[in-house]
């Protein structure tokens, strides 16, 4: 019955907290033109409620998500999406070294740091990240960027899951960085 | 508002629907059993379930509240629907709920038996064992580091490059390299001769190391794959070591340059730690979850239990509802039916008993419409019967009456009202007693004929006469026993004819053949019988002597006199046998009593009282017929007084009277000795006589003037003190029996 009342009041509370949950935000984002291609970079801030902290220090992995979305508008018909990038990236404690693994999906290798707000500082600051070939834009067309930063969901522990819908600390989604560019 | 039903073809998509909301039910629970591919399906699943969870709940609310509408307007088989649900519903509920409680406590204890103190400190002991080992080993590594930095420290910036091969050789560092601010690498060696870019601190360790002095930590090589989450297999020992030491130690220079050592730790001792690691994490990663993980095995579970509450609640709903509908029908047709429409035919849906029952159904009603139809023919014939024989019965001239086996009276026709003067078809239903009291004058009649249905059980006849309104009335009876279809006696019908007429016709004809003889063998005789006995008178008288002459002349003179009296006597009787002409006229009768009565002076030694009642209404008569009528009346009394004249009183009495409207009542009545009983039948007929004087036709032309005037008279039955005598006379201008009441 207590429990019930409870999940009750954490949904009441996401219900409220739903949109004003967005404990992440795109400071700024731009995408440049380098050698190789495009590359993206970007500084998010992200503050972590105290759920996630302690479910970090209790070994429980978290994925943080940035999305890159590039539009080109045309007349009299809808936005194309030219681009719709994911970039993941996998932070978890190492109990036995003491620190804060990040690591990014697909690549290899892993940055490790002393404490948590040095390893999500560090998410935090992307730079020049390769992201799309050059011939993916053409000259002379004005395409509309935008840029969010959020926690999957997905890839939390699944019993985790049912705690986290009815907790809104858990609904980490930042809103859109919009910005147009053209090349 | 008629809320749509669930049709057939509709149930097959749902029934898909429902199996796709089990199977995504199982996948749930499968994801949950097993970190599969599945789990990135979990959400999906869950938001899909609780979707069909929503569903079917609309589907059993919409199914509720019709089924609620349905009571309130107390529809056929919403009630049998209702406690089958409700049955339905609890024996779902009962078992389902057995199963999910204890479901839920096995579920918890063994969640919780996952858990325990001793394994907490089980692993909470490895991980610092490991981290005890791995300690010593960088206490050392430490140490050594130490070393270097001092004889890095000794050495010139431009030589330490040369040295530093050497000095990580020495060492058995896998990765030398000394930097300065901002990351600046001076100098860097390295195990792998192919890395270019020496691994450096982060900036955060950076700044840990302006505080705290040397650095030492732990770190997972990068290069190396992602840690194993399980712990790893036995011989999953890695050959590539999957731990380093990273030591930094700050130079005893005066610019600040730092010397970073990198130490892999045998990948033996690494696997382990690494193993410990995994396992240490997991099992807290665990135990942190415990809670979410029982919260979302019971959130499964009461999934998977109200779905399946909620599918079969809904396929009750739908079950029911089909095995009621028929029923239904039945019900409503059945109603229908009752109510008299029966072209009910309902459609045989099924082959079961319910089919069967529909069948029967249909038969019945094709049956009972044509037994209606039948009825309804036959109820037709009947009237067109009843109407036939009302029709004949009523243009009969023969009274006819049936009774039934209680003698109560059935059926009366016009002709039977009209000959007894009463209204039978009031009477219908009442016995005969009750017709008797009803009509006094009809006593005899009833009396006759109640004693015949009594005593006679087959085919009889009588004449029975009684005294009407109208005077003495005489009945030719035939009555026919009735029986019923099992031989019992039911009743009877009595057909009677008035045959006074016929009676009085008979008499008077043949009193006037009487008459006509009498005329023509003894008046005739008589004239030649006076003239003879005139002539011997004559002829002989001057031939004999005086005593001869004197008996002569005595004998001749009686002789005379007698052929005179009976002369008289003859032309009396062909006055009576001849029909008299009667004129008759608007008469006030009071009028004409008086004045008869007035010839009747007290000295004559007879008193006559006179007695109207009221205004009377004229009459219609020959005064001339009356006077002869009054005259008579009164004669009789004065010689039935048998000469004691002094006493004899008559009165005479006139008024109307409530059973016959149309007629004026005349009573004579005198203080005689009345009538002999053996008179009383027959003493209005000629030389009908008690008394010794007189012709014996006085009574017997009263009535025939009576009679021929459309009136009548009979003897007044209840009149004891001597003889009674009551005339009826018909009205000049017949007044409605209301109206008279209204005078009155």
């Amino acid at each position: 019955m207590a429990k019930g009342l409870l999940a009750l009041a954490l949904l009441f509370n996401t219900a409220l907290g739903w949109a004003a949950s967005a404990e992440f935000t795109v400071l700024d984002a731009r995408l440049q033109l380098q050698k190789d291609g495009y590359s993206l970079s970007a500084d998010i801030d992200y503050r972590l409620p105290p759920a996630v902290r302690e479910a970090l220090g209790n070994s429980v992995p978290i994925t943080l998500v940035v999305q890159l979305k590039v539009k080109r508008e045309r007349r009299l018909l809808w936005e194309e999406t030219v681009l719709n990038e994911y970039v993941r990236y996998r932070l978890r404690y190492h109990a036995l070294s003491k620190l804060y693994q990040i690591q990014q999906e697909g690549i290899g290798g892993s940055r490790n740091f002393a404490t948590l707000d040095a390893a999500v500082q560090a998410l935090g600051s992307i730079r020049q990240l390769s992201i799309a070939s050059a011939d993916r834009f053409m000259l002379g067309i004005t395409y509309k960027a935008g840029v969010r930063a959020y926690l999957d969901f997905e890839a939390l522990p699944l019993p985790l899951r049912s705690v986290a819908y009815l907790n809104p600390q858990w609904h980490l989604d930042s809103p859109w960085y919009r910005w147009n560019f053209a090349e | 508002m008629e809320l749509r039903r669930i049709a057939p073809p509709l149930g097959l998509g749902v029934a898909a629907a429902l199996a796709v909301i089990l199977g995504s039910l199982h996948l749930m629970t499968s994801a949950m059993q097993h970190s599969s591919q599945l789990s990135g399906w979990y959400s999906a699943m869950v938001g899909i379930n609780t979707l069909g969870t929503l569903l079917l709940l609309g589907l059993v609310g919409v199914n509720g509240y019709w089924l609620y509408k349905q009571l309130r307007q107390r529809e056929a088989g919403s009630r049998l629907t209702a406690r089958m649900a409700v049955l339905f519903i609890l024996l779902t509920l009962a078992p389902a709920s057995v199963v999910f409680y204890s479901s839920m406590q096995f579920l918890h204890e063994s969640i919780d038996s996952w858990f325990d103190t001793e394994i907490d400190r089980a692993m909470e002991d490895a991980l610092e064992l490991g981290q005890a080992v791995l300690g010593e080993r960088t206490r050392a590594l430490v140490e050594a580091s130490e070393q270097i930095a001092e004889s890095v420290a000794g050495t010139p910036e431009a030589m330490t490059a040369l040295h530093l091969d050497e000095l990580r050789e020495q060492a058995g560092a896998t990765e030398l390299t000394l930097f300065g601010k901002q990351a600046r690498i001076v100098a860097s060696s390295s195990m792998q001769p192919g890395l270019i870019v020496p691994s450096l601190p982060n900036e955060s360790l950076l700044l840990h190391l302006k505080e705290h002095q040397p650095y030492v930590g732990m770190e997972p090589v990068p290069d190396s794959t992602e840690p194993c989450v399980e712990p790893c297999r036995k011989g999953q020992a890695a050959s590539l070591p999957n731990l380093r030491v990273r030591v930094i130690s700050r130079l005893a220079t005066p610019d600040a340059l730092y010397l970073q050592a990198l130490y892999s730790i045998p990948p033996r001792i690494g696997a382990l730690a690494e193993s410990v690691e995994a396992a240490f994490g997991h099992y807290r990663e665990m135990n942190y979850l415990r809670g979410a993980l029982k919260l979302t095995f019971s959130l499964g579970l009461s999934l998977v239990l109200l779905m399946s509450l909620l599918a079969a609640i809904w396929a009750a709903f739908i079950s029911i509802r089909r095995i009621v509908a028929p029923v239904r029908e039945l019900a409503l047709a059945t109603r229908k039916v009752a109510d008299g429409d029966y072209a009910q035919r309902l459609p045989v849906q099924s082959e079961d008993e319910l089919g069967f029952l529909v069948e029967s159904f249909n038969e019945m009603t094709r049956r009972i419409a044509l037994a209606h139809e039948e009825a309804q023919r036959s109820q037709l014939e009947v009237e067109h019967q009843r109407a036939y024989l009302e029709t004949i019965l009523s243009n009969l001239s023969s009274g006819v009456v049936s009774f039934d086996a209680l003698m109560r009276v059935r059926t009366a026709n016009q002709a039977a009202n009209n000959i007894l003067n009463a209204d039978l078809g009031a009477c219908a239903g009442h016995s005969l007693a009750s017709l008797a009291e009803a009509y006094p004058n009809l006593a005899g009649w009833v009396e006759a004929v109640q004693a015949r249905l009594q005593h006679t059980k087959s085919v009889w006849q009588e004449e029975i006469a009684f005294v009407g309104p109208n005077g003495r009335q005489e009945l030719f009876c035939r009555g026919t026993p009735l029986f019923s279809a099992w031989g019992y006696w039911s009743g009877a019908v009595v057909v009677f004819d008035d045959v006074t007429a016929l009676i009085q016709a008979q008499r008077t004809a043949l009193w006037s053949e009487m008459a006509r003889r009498l005329a023509h063998e003894i008046k005739n005789p008589l004239t030649p019988i006076q003239l003879s006995a005139e002539r011997l008178r004559h002829k002989l008288a001057k031939s004999l002597n005086e005593a001869d002459a004197q008996v002569l002349e005595k004998s001749t003179r009686t002789i005379v006199q007698q052929v005179e009296a009976m002369k008289t006597m003859v032309n009396a009787f062909n006055d009576y046998a001849r029909p008299s002409k009667v004129q008759p006229v608007a008469l006030d009768l009071a009028e004409l009593v008086e004045e008869v009565a007035a010839l009747y002076p007290a000295a004559s030694g007879l008193k006559i009282d006179v007695c109207a009642t009221g205004p009377l209404p004229r009459v219609k008569a020959d005064p001339v017929h009356m006077r002869q009528v009054l005259h008579n009346l009164i004669k009789n009394a004065q010689e039935a007084g048998g000469g004691d004249e002094a006493a004899t009183r008559v009165e005479i009495a006139l008024r109307s009277v409530e059973d016959a409207p149309g007629y004026l009542e005349i009573s004579v009545r005198d203080n005689g000795p009345g009538i002999a009983p053996e008179y009383l039948e027959r003493v209005f007929e000629p030389y009908v006589t008690s008394k010794t004087k007189g012709t014996g036709l006085g009574l017997a032309v009263v009535r025939k003037i009576i009679e021929e005037h459309g009136g009548g008279i009979r003897i007044d039955s209840r009149y004891k003190a001597g003889a009674g005598f009551i005339i009826r006379l018909p009205l000049a201008e017949p007044v409605l029996a209301a109206d008279r009441r209204d005078e009155q």
